[in-house]
Formats: C-alpha cells, structure tokens, sequence
C-alpha cells in the first residue's frame, strides 16, 4: 500500500474576511509558477479573475455518524471534487478557500473518509491566513480563530505593517504555543513565495521535528515581568493586601536597557522559580540574584526593600500580576519609578481548556500491537478535542519510517524512506484541546518495547 | 497497517454501481461510498456509509453494518426498501 505521487495536491486556505486570502488567491492564480490550480471557494463572486476552473461552493456538513464531529465530512466538496476530476488533465494542484466561519475540520477530513477521493488527491496542507492586528483582540475568545490556528500547517501573519514588532513577537510566542507545527511567515499584503504554500508535502513530517522544546512549554510561574534602570541604591517596594497571602518574586539584573535584554533573562527566572523559596516578612532586603523570594502578602502596610549594588538594568518577575496588590517601586525618596519594559505571561493554569501542542520525542522501537491499542483509544475518547496530529514513528522490525498525520480520528499513514544511521527515534505531535501531556506521554511511552 | 484500511477502488466503484441501480437516487447524484470505525458498545467495528448528494435533495445516508468488501448486491436491495437518514 503506498500513497502514489499521481495524486493531486490539494491546499486549504483558511481565515476570516479581510485577513488577505483573496488578495493571496489573487496572487496565486496571476503569478507565473508553471502550475494550473483549480479554486473552489465558498466567497463565490468577490474574486475577478479569468479562470475556468473558480468554482463557488455552498457549505454543505454531513455527518456520517450523529454528533460525531470525526465523521463530519462536505458534501458539496464530494460532489465538486468528483466532477473536478473528470478534468483532471485540466490542472495540476487543486486550492480549497472557506469562509472565516467555516470549521477546517469537515473540510479536511473529507480528504481522509472517501477512499476514491483519497486515492485520487491528497491533503498538502492547510494554509491559515491572520490578520494580525484584528487576530490580537480575538485570540483568547474566539473558538473559530483557535481552530484555524490549530489546523494550520502554515501560517501567514498577515498585516504586519499594522503592529508593532514587540506586539508580533508576542503574538508570535501565543501562536506557536497554541500549533507548534506549523510555520510562521510574516508578510504583507499576502506576499510570500509560492513554495511557502503550495507542496508542502502532508507527509514531509520534517518539520514536526524541528520543534523547538521549550516552546511546547510556554507555560510561566510568573504572572508579569518589568525592567527597571535603577542608580545603586535601596528601592521601595510597596504592595496592599490582595487575593493571595504570599507571592514569589525574582529580582536580578538584566544585560541593557531594553525588551530583548529582558527576554534573555526568563529563562533563567522559570528556573529560579523552581527553586526552594524564601519567606520573607514585611520591612525585609531583597537583593538581584539568584534567590526566589516568597513575600509575606498579609498586613496593611507592605514594604520591601529592593537593594541595587550597582547603576543598571534590573528585572522584577512577580507570580502574580502586581495589579492584583496594587502594587509599585518607588525610589528611597518616595518618588514612583515606572518599569522602562514590562510583559505579562500566561499562568500554566489558565491554559487547561486551551488549544496547545504537545510533542512527544522519544528514541526506541514501538509495538506496533500496543501502538494500535494506545491511538485508537485515544481517538476515540479525545479525538474531536484533537484537531491534528502528525508523526515519524520507529516501528520494531521495520526497516522504514513511518509516516502519518491526521485529523480528529482519521489518519492516514505510509512508509516512507529506510531510516539513516543514528536517525531512529519517534517524534509526533498533538495539537488540540485539553490535552494532558503527562498522560500523553505515558501513554505513549508504554508502547516501546 | 495503522487505522483503518484503504480500500481497493474498484470495491467502492461496484458498491456505487449497484447504489444506482438499486437505490432511489438518480444518476446526477454523487455518491460516496465511506467505511466508519463506529465505538459504539455493541457495534460492529466497520460499518459501511453510503451517501447521496444530489441538487435540491440535500445529502441522504444509508448505513451497513459490515465492512466494505462484506457489501453484497444483495445487501442494497434491502437497503432499498429502508428510507435514508438525512446526513446534515
């Protein structure tokens, strides 16, 4: 059994009006790359180009089982792509466009349901286009935008012109921590070469190793960070009583003066706040270093002290937002500093029902047997809260690699080239909803032999 | 040799033959003919879904339990007294 190369690439583009997909569509259908693709878009009319091969189609969902979203397919997606391919001398890439509003799910697991389609064209990738300024305001609420961002094999952070760079690597940073898969590109006005886009390749897995590990745990003990340029001195911090009656703090000294001196330092805070904490009173020095301090958080008037040995950068990591305790730093005089730089971060616990990636990286050979048992499992209970999920696995016995990528509880999965010295290992993402990473891995981990 | 099987074309083209021989749908329709791993208790691991998409009619379903090379002749003409579930 093996994927033939004779089947038609298909891409799916996703994202809300105004995000840039026509202006993309456009750019497609007029540059001169060597390919005919044929379009099918749910946005029928908005387009003007000279195309035989621009199809409208009308969202039609069709559940094979009831209220399983891993049996939704598109009707009208069958019915257009069976007639397409009576034309199939006509084009050499197929281009699917869907509504901001439209589910990537039904669209993309038609591509895993009919066998005579699967046989016929293979899902290349799903393309979600964000406009980046109108994608800030609606990524922590908008179920739609997290599903596109989850589907995605690629990317485009569109408008960029339109946000500051401080606001796009932090937009950036949520993204990837949501689908830690994909590709990020920046663009404007949709520009970007064709290659980006277009034969991706669904089973070029590649990709998925190259995750990066520590963003698949973009998770912080801290709430809120701030950059300081202090003279030597002592500082005053002066908090009020708040929901919690103690909180860890770090305070240690930064490189420069500026945003990026401030990120070189968080990793080395996460690590810090793993540490043993010391409890502090009221009245008490807290000096840059090292040292995870647990400040007393009861009492009507809270002051610590923040003693600087020498004139430069200092950044303050709070666990929790210094909003909550009304919180500021004043110098030994009274007067109020405000931080040159501050960033907020995501507390771990905020994310259970959130979407996120969870990569498993483990060399060793797994039983097929007990792989089987394992994923089908876990389809079953978690497959409409996992969106996709791509692998290489290492197979005992096998000579090969293998190779899948899914969607909800579909999959579909090859043999792919033999494996190179030293290379076995096994590598796969989940990205989805409510994923428990612990149990994940565990889960997984049991199936090596 | 993980999930469920790809099955030989030419299985699911003979199933959409017989659809339109035995089935009330005209030949403008599409057909589709899908296996399902159903995880209900009690079910039968692969059931076969076939669906007709036809202008104005929206798309119809009809279900066998058993996988697709089990699919008889025999079987859609039992179908064909069954009414079709709508599929949307």
């Amino acid at each position: 059994m093996s994927i033939a190369n004779s089947t038609v690439p298909v891409t799916v583009l996703t994202g809300f009006l105004g995000s840039g997909k026509t202006t993309l569509l456009n750019r497609i259908l007029s540059e001169n790359h060597g390919k005919r693709i044929a379009v099918i878009e749910n946005e029928f009319g908005e387009i003007g180009v000279d195309n035989d091969l621009v199809i409208g189609a009308e969202e039609e969902i069709f559940e094979m089982n009831n209220g399983c979203i891993c049996c939704t397919v598109r009707g009208d997606l069958i019915r257009i792509l069976g007639n397409l391919m009576k034309r199939r001398d006509k084009f050499d890439h197929i281009m699917i466009e869907t509504t901001g509003m439209a589910d990537p799910g039904p669209v993309a697991q038609t591509f895993f349901m009919d066998d005579e389609l699967r046989e016929a064209m293979s899902l290349d990738g799903v393309v979600t286009l964000v406009d980046a300024k109108h994608v800030m305001l609606h990524i922590e609420d908008s179920d739609e935008v997290k599903e596109q961002i989850a589907f995605a094999d690629v990317i485009l952070l569109n408008k960029v012109d339109l946000v500051s760079s401080a606001d796009l690597d932090q937009l950036e940073a949520r993204i990837h921590s949501m689908n830690s898969a994909a590709k990020i590109y920046r663009t404007r006005d949709a520009v970007v070469d064709m290659d980006k886009v277009l034969n991706l390749g669904g089973f070029d897995l590649d990709r998925a190793l190259e995750v990066d590990p520590k963003f698949l745990e973009p998770e912080y003990p801290f709430e809120w960070s701030g950059l300081f340029e202090l003279e030597a001195g002592d500082y005053r911090l002066v908090l009020k009583p708040g929901p919690d009656p103690a909180m860890n703090l770090n305070f240690r000294s930064a490189s420069a003066a500026s945003e990026a001196a401030m990120r070189d330092t968080v990793e080395k805070a996460v690590l810090v706040f793993s540490d043993d904490e010391v409890a502090l009173q009221t009245g008490a020095v807290i000096e840059p270093g090292e040292q995870l301090s647990q400040i007393d958080l009861e009492g009507d008037e809270l002051v610590y002290t923040l003693r600087v040995p020498a004139a430069g950068s200092y950044v303050l990591f709070t666990e929790h937002h210094p909003d909550e305790f009304e919180a500021f730093v004043t110098d030994a005089q009274g007067k109020r500093l405000d931080a040159l730089f501050t960033r907020e971060y995501k507390p771990d616990h905020e994310h259970d029902e959130e979407v996120t990636s969870v990569g498993i990286s483990t060399p060793g050979d797994l039983d097929l047997e007990k792989f089987q048992g394992w994923l089908r499992d876990l389809l079953a209970n978690q497959g409409p809260d996992i969106f996709r999920m791509k692998g290489v696995l290492s197979f005992r016995g096998a000579k090969e690699r293998y190779v899948f990528q899914g969607v909800h509880m579909l999959f579909d999965g090859r043999m792919d080239r033999p494996w190179r010295e030293g290379e076995r290992a096994n590598s796969l993402i989940f990205i989805g909803r409510n994923l428990d990473r612990e149990a994940l891995n565990a889960g997984f981990n049991a199936c090596l032999t | 040799m993980l999930g469920r099987p790809k099955r030989d074309v030419t299985l699911i083209r003979q199933i959409k033959e017989w659809a339109y021989a035995c089935l009330p749908v005209s030949s403008e329709a599409t057909l589709s003919v899908m296996e399902l791993e159903c995880h209900e208790p009690g079910c039968p691991p692969l059931e076969t879904v076939i669906a007709a998409m036809e202008e104005g009619k929206g798309t119809r379903q009809w279900k066998l339990h058993k996988p697709i090379p089990d699919v008889t002749r025999a079987d859609l003409n039992e179908l064909a007294a069954k009414e079709p579930s709508a599929g949307s």
